[in-house]
This record gives C-alpha cells, sequence and structure tokens, in this order.
C-alpha cells in the first residue's frame, strides 16, 4: 500500500527505529482490525494528515510546517524544471528570467514562496498537474490554454480578453457588495480550468449607467445571477467568455472579471463526463 | 491567478469531527479490501482514492447516526470536477460513533441532489442554509463498495 519510498518518510517523521515502527504497526493493526499494511498506510494519514478545504491563495502557503515548506519548495521547483524543459526548451534562461520577475513583483515574499507561486501559475498542484479531464476530449471542444504564457498575449491594448474558454470546475457562492462598487452589485467566482491549469473568473451584477463617453444608456448585467441560476448545468460545460477585463494586480496576479460589456456562454459537453476514465 | 471563492471556514471542532470522520472511513475502506490510496496533498481537494475515483469525505454530526429519511449536503461552491464521489459520515454526538452512510458520485449530487438556496428554512425556520447546498436523502446513497 505504501511505497518504501513513503514508509521510510513515516518512520523519519515518527522519530522512531524500525523496532518501534513494526511495533506500532502491529498495535495498530491490532487496534484496528485492518491489515499490517492498512495500518501503516492509516498511520501515514495520520502523521501527514493537512487542513482540508485551503484554497490558491498565498496566505496557504504559509500553514504546513517547515519541513513540508522544504518538500513542496524541491517539488515545485522539480516541476518548474520540467515545465521550461518541455516548454521552453529553446530559451536556456526562461525559467531564471520568470523566477526573477516572480521575485522582482512578489516583494514581500521569500524566494521559495515565489517559487511556489510561479509553479501554481503553470499548472503545479504539489506535483500533480490537475489531470481531471481527457485532455483529447477537452482540445476537441476548444478550450484554450490558461498558462500564463497562452494568457498575457490574450490581453489586447484596452486590457481585455476578446475571447476565452475554459471547462467549469466549480463556482463560488455569490458575493454581496457592501456598497456599490462602481457599477458592481455582486460577484461570482467561476473557476476555468484546460486541464492542468485553472483560474477564478469573477463575474459582476452591475448596475444599468449612462456611459460617459456615448451618453447612451448601458444596461445592468447579471452575470452573477446567471452563474447561480446556472450552477448545476455549468459544472463540466464549457464555457466562452466575451470582453473580459484583464488587470496586473499589484502582487503581480492576474485577475480576470468581467463588466458591463461583457457576457458569457456554456454548452454542455455531449459526453456524460468531461472526466476520462475516472468518470 | 488568484481569487478566493466565498467559502466557509470550518470552526475547529467541525476540522477535528472531520478528521476523525475521514479516519473511520479510511479504516472502513481498509476493512472492506477496498483499494484506497490517500489524497495527493495539502492543497488537493479531495480526501482519498478509492479505486482511483477521488473521494470528499463529508462528516455529519447529530444525535441518532444516519437514518434514511436523514438528509446529506454539500455547499455548491465545494462541488467541482476533483471530486467524484462524496462519501458521507455521521458522527453520532451521543454515542460518540462514526457510522459511514454510503456515498454518491458527482454527477448524481448534482442531478438528483436538490439545490438549496441561501436563506431557505427547514423544519419551521430551525434550520436556515448558510449558502447554496446540494440536498440528498440518506437513502439514495449507495454504499462505497458500490464505486469500487
Amino acid at each position: 500500500m505504501l511505497t518504501d519510498e513513503k514508509i521510510r518518510e513515516l518512520i523519519e517523521k515518527l522519530g522512531i527505529t524500525d523496532d518501534e515502527f513494526a511495533e506500532l504497526v502491529e498495535k495498530t493493526s491490532d487496534e484496528k482490525n485492518v491489515t499490517p499494511g492498512g495500518a501503516m498506510l492509516l498511520l501515514h494519514y495520520r502523521v501527514f494528515n493537512k487542513p482540508k478545504g485551503v484554497e490558491t491563495t498565498i496566505d496557504n502557503f504559509t500553514k504546513p510546517v517547515k519541513e513540508t515548506m522544504d518538500d513542496l519548495f524541491k517539488d515545485a521547483s522539480e516541476f518548474l524544471s520540467r515545465y521550461a524543459l518541455n516548454n521552453h526548451k529553446d530559451e536556456g534562461d526562461w525559467l531564471e528570467k520568470e523566477l526573477d520577475r516572480e521575485m522582482k513583483f512578489s516583494k514581500n515574499y521569500t524566494p521559495e514562496k515565489a517559487t511556489m507561486l510561479l509553479a501554481y501559475s503553470y499548472g503545479w498542484r504539489n506535483g500533480d498537474a490537475i489531470s481531471a479531464f481527457d485532455s483529447k476530449l477537452v482540445q476537441g471542444k476548444r478550450a484554450d490554454c490558461l498558462s500564463l504564457d497562452s494568457l498575457l498575449p490574450k490581453i489586447n491594448e484596452k486590457g481585455k480578453i476578446p475571447f476565452l474558454s475554459g471547462i467549469v470546475n466549480r463556482i463560488s457562492n455569490a458575493k454581496e457588495f457592501d456598497g456599490q462598487k462602481g457599477h458592481k452589485l455582486r460577484s461570482t467566482g467561476i473557476e476555468i480550468t484546460d486541464g492542468k491549469n485553472k483560474i477564478w473568473i469573477n463575474c459582476h451584477d452591475t448596475s444599468p449607467f449612462k456611459s460617459k463617453s456615448t451618453g447612451r444608456q448601458v444596461l445592468g448585467k447579471f452575470l452573477s445571477t446567471k452563474a447561480q441560476m446556472n450552477r448545476t448545468e455549468m459544472i463540466g460545460s464549457i464555457v466562452t467568455f466575451m470582453n473580459l477585463d484583464a488587470r496586473i494586480t499589484k502582487k503581480s496576479d492576474l485577475r480576470l472579471s468581467t463588466g458591463p460589456y461583457s457576457n458569457f456562454n456554456y454548452e454542455k459537453l455531449d459526453e456524460k463526463s468531461p472526466l476520462g476514465e475516472n468518470a | 491567478m488568484k481569487a478566493v471563492p466565498n467559502v466557509f471556514e470550518p470552526g475547529p471542532s467541525s476540522r477535528e469531527n472531520g478528521g476523525i470522520g475521514e479516519e473511520e472511513f479510511l479504516v472502513y475502506c481498509l476493512r472492506a479490501g477496498l483499494d484506497i490510496q490517500l489524497s495527493l496533498g495539502p492543497y488537493s481537494n479531495c480526501d482519498f482514492k478509492v479505486s482511483g475515483k477521488r473521494v470528499d469525505v463529508k462528516t455529519i454530526s447529530n444525535d441518532f447516526g444516519p437514518l434514511p429519511d436523514f438528509n446529506v449536503n454539500v455547499p455548491s461552491c465545494q462541488v467541482s470536477l476533483e471530486q467524484d464521489l462524496f462519501a458521507f459520515v455521521f458522527h453520532d454526538k451521543t454515542k460518540e460513533t462514526y457510522t459511514i452512510a454510503g456515498a454518491v458520485g458527482r454527477e448524481d449530487l448534482l442531478h438528483k441532489g436538490i439545490l438549496k438556496r441561501k436563506g431557505e428554512s427547514e423544519r419551521n425556520g430551525k434550520f436556515i442554509y448558510k449558502c447554496d447546498t446540494y440536498v440528498l436523502k440518506v437513502g439514495e446513497l449507495l454504499p462505497i463498495e458500490a464505486f469500487a
């Protein structure tokens, strides 16, 4: 059940000898009425059990204990090296430049955190790329590549992405703004993925207003409500956003959101589930 | 690249209960001889893999354990393509026992479950949904072995 490497990792974490570990396995096996292999898995779960339900904010990178941070950093570094080798073979200094840029824009972060953030931007999830989909299926349904590399060139001179497609991974709860935020009334996040990378699109309900430049009345858009109303059908569907606002935040994150001139459409994939073999 | 969904953070006691519920689920699967693996890591959105299917374990506390007419629920914002199954464990606070009630596939949860909207109430207003939530009866769950 556990590989030798994992068993070694467990023994080291427990800080006991091999004999003591064997005794512990036997005791757990008897207590829980499971096989010795099962007991080892159970011990591994207990020792390495982490808080669940964490989201993709930088603060979460501070949650693991020091040893785990080191492991994560190592894992993220290896992921980035593999990514550079596979996608930027001809640019020997690509990774170095990207890390420099990440460090430059994330002044308060340690190099380890910056490396993990960069890796996360390119699809790293603790060493495993997201494998929720059959990539052939996704390609056939025209999902865009959602890596930073692919998204940045899509942003036009007006700071918009005219079209962007992806598979809906999840939909957040609606967030009501305390006071009106410009024309924005409330917001719902739609997380889309291409099977490897993920990004949230903040969809807003906007109130009607008179355009300063044309003097025309611009109708309200209710894309947050649209997402909430169609949540069940949307999960696993392919969605195409039109006229997204794109901006780079002070922390150097790419934020995508809808505005009064945006819209989205979605269509169910033909197959019962967008998942491949796991479906 | 980062936007944070509006998720209700579980309290410490819920988290602890959830941890025990997960362990009970793991032990149950081990005893049943199911092919179970641990989740991918701290940022994974599932708890275990059973026969290759990614399982999110939900623990519900009450004073009775599971009955067919009882509801199980999953906050709608937690339903994603990163879970194939949702398994439910009941924590009986009186007897301090944990019982595996069964599991449901993601597609079944989405289509057979009732989507209760934030603010809707049950039991003459004694229970109010804090967020949009998919609700299903215990009787509609299948044993986890059915998915193995």
